[in-house]
């Protein structure tokens, strides 16, 4: 017997697909930094690969999410709003990848008492990361779970950027060892590890304005 | 020959008031101009063979228009004021109209006007949107609800609505055939002796054949002319989601279901209750009282309250001027 509800469950599978990519996304760009700054070169680069296989396979899914939504006219109130909060979620992963290739090409020198700091703000923003998706999944399931996902991302956001913070400070102001090119290159890294939070977080206030708009 | 007043009526009514039905659906493009069009025409020709009687009955109980050309000139007047008032942009009810055009036959012919039937059917008028607000209250509270704490994912939601949006369509199309279908027809029940048609074990009355032929006129309405306003209605009349959209609709065919079906009157009246009277109202008039009672849910922010005493100022200014053509065609001896 046909379903009504095909069309639906074949693009919520896609949906779900997109979603599953990110939250991986966000363990690989953790784990990938981890590598990176204890000197594991082989498992940083096997992440690097993922993590671009990762990247395409979320443009494709997001394609193909657009692609049926237009085309089968579904949710005709929400989809442009959808679309562009999916395309927020998407820049999360394109981020995370670009951070790792700039390691991976600059190769910054950070230096041992700053490794615990990276490593934790590297968590924080995936952490971050990772609650902003989930409450973009459970936006089209339920509001009631997707509130706190999306209030954790901001409070997330807000301890990354103290720490960020707290990394610069400490380069600038206590290791008179750097020279002032190092301290920039560190400066220049814990921006693009922060800036994976900046986007989380605008994902979270997309999603809130979505809420409130259709819940409220 | 006659009877084109009655099909121009019925023309402009499927024009227009498929779009209080099914204009939502499409302008949204929740469903498509084909579908809604093929739905409407069916359950509007089935609502009005079915269910069309009661109205009819109370329209003739107004004043029994007795020749052809006569029902001729009551259905032409009130397409004329219909389609003028609607040029100039006044709001406009078929049914007040066609009212106002029987009750300007009954002064110019000497025929008295029934004023118990004449009260009833103005205390119908006046409580059509009040109804329709009634009705809407409840259901967006209960669709507030749902919308907040269903887990249902979005997606499915969609495929959800759009089922509802054709299945309250169909019921609003029903109801508005078996409601509007005596303003198109019902003035030529007197005049016109058709006999009995018996098929497949059913028979069918020459009003039932009147109102099979109205139907189909209202059809043409809806397949020629109707998807034009169904985009306008969809777009600029009323903003509202998917969502409230069903509920406006249901509302709506509620209310012109309670005003048309002689089984829920008979119901009412069974239970010791005043019967319902079986009166034609304006399905835009029911719109627009369910789009407040929503507006009054959210708070009353938004709401229009110039559409109130346009609506108030529609309920006299129609039929006077339907009643006055109608007076005007007969003195010059139409």
């Amino acid at each position: 017997m046909i379903s009504p509800f095909r069309k639906a469950n074949a693009i919520i599978d896609t949906m779900d697909g997109f979603f599953d990519i990110i939250e991986r996304s966000g363990y690989l760009f953790n784990n990938s930094i981890k590598d990176f700054l204890s000197g594991n070169e082989e498992h940083f680069q096997t992440g690097l690969a993922e993590i671009r296989i990762a990247e395409k396979k979320a443009d494709a899914l997001l394609k193909e999410i657009e692609h049926s939504l237009y085309k089968y006219s579904l949710m005709p109130e929400l989809r442009s709003d959808v679309m562009r909060m999916m395309q927020r979620v998407d820049d999360i992963v394109d981020t995370m990848k670009e951070v790792l290739v700039q390691f991976d090409v600059e190769r910054p020198n950070i230096p041992d008492v700053l490794i615990a700091p990276f490593i934790q703000l590297s968590e924080i923003s995936s952490e971050c990361a990772s609650r902003a998706s989930a409450g973009a999944k459970y936006f089209f399931r339920n509001s009631a779970d997707a509130r706190p996902c999306i209030q954790h991302a901001i409070e997330l956001e807000s301890k990354a950027d103290d720490l960020a913070e707290k990394i610069k400070r400490r380069a600038f102001h206590e290791l008179h060892e750097l020279s002032l090119p190092e301290k920039f290159h560190i400066r220049y890294f814990t921006l693009h590890v922060e800036s994976v939070s900046d986007i989380a977080k605008s994902v979270a206030y997309t999603l809130n304005l979505m809420l409130v708009k259709r819940f409220e | 020959m006659y009877l084109i007043g009655g099909l121009f009526l019925g023309w402009s009514l499927g024009a227009n008031d498929a779009a209080n039905v099914f204009g939502t659906a499409v302008g949204s493009r929740m469903v498509r101009f084909r579908t809604a069009a093929i739905m409407c025409s069916l359950f509007m020709i089935f609502g009005a063979v079915v269910q069309g009687s009661g109205g009819a009955e109370t329209l003739n109980s107004l004043g029994s228009v007795g020749s052809l050309r006569d029902a001729f000139i009551v259905t032409i007047s009130a397409a004329i004021t219909v389609f003028g008032m609607s040029y100039f942009g006044l709001p406009v009810s078929t049914s007040q109209a066609v009212v106002g055009a029987i009750i300007g036959w009954n002064l110019f012919a000497g025929m008295p006007t029934d004023a118990i039937v004449l009260k009833k059917i103005l205390l119908t008028w006046i409580l059509c949107p009040f109804l329709a607000a009634m009705f809407a209250i409840p259901l967006f509270a209960l669709m507030k609800i749902y919308v907040k704490y269903t887990s249902i994912h979005l997606l499915k939601q969609d495929a959800i609505l759009r089922w509802g949006l054709l299945a309250i369509g169909a019921f609003g199309s029903f109801s508005l055939g078996a409601n509007n279908i005596a303003n198109v027809m019902g003035v030529f029940i007197p005049s016109v002796a058709l006999q009995d048609i018996g098929f497949a074990g059913l028979t069918f009355s020459g009003a039932k054949q009147l109102f099979f032929i109205g139907a189909l006129a209202i059809a043409a309405g809806v397949f020629t002319f109707s998807a034009r306003t169904m985009k306008t209605v969809g777009g600029k009349l009323f903003k509202l989601s998917p969502e409230s959209a069903l509920i406006v609709v249901l509302a709506h065919s509620l209310v012109l279901f309670v005003f048309s079906s002689s089984w829920l009157s008979a119901f009412v009246s069974g239970l010791g209750l005043p019967s319902i009277p079986l009166v034609p109202v304006s399905s835009s008039q029911a719109i627009v009282g369910a789009i407040i009672g929503i507006g009054l849910m959210r708070g009353g922010y938004g709401i229009n309250y110039k559409v109130l005493g346009e609506i108030s100022i529609g309920w006299v200014a129609t039929p006077v001027a339907s009643a006055l053509l109608v007076l005007g065609m007969l003195s010059v001896g139409l």
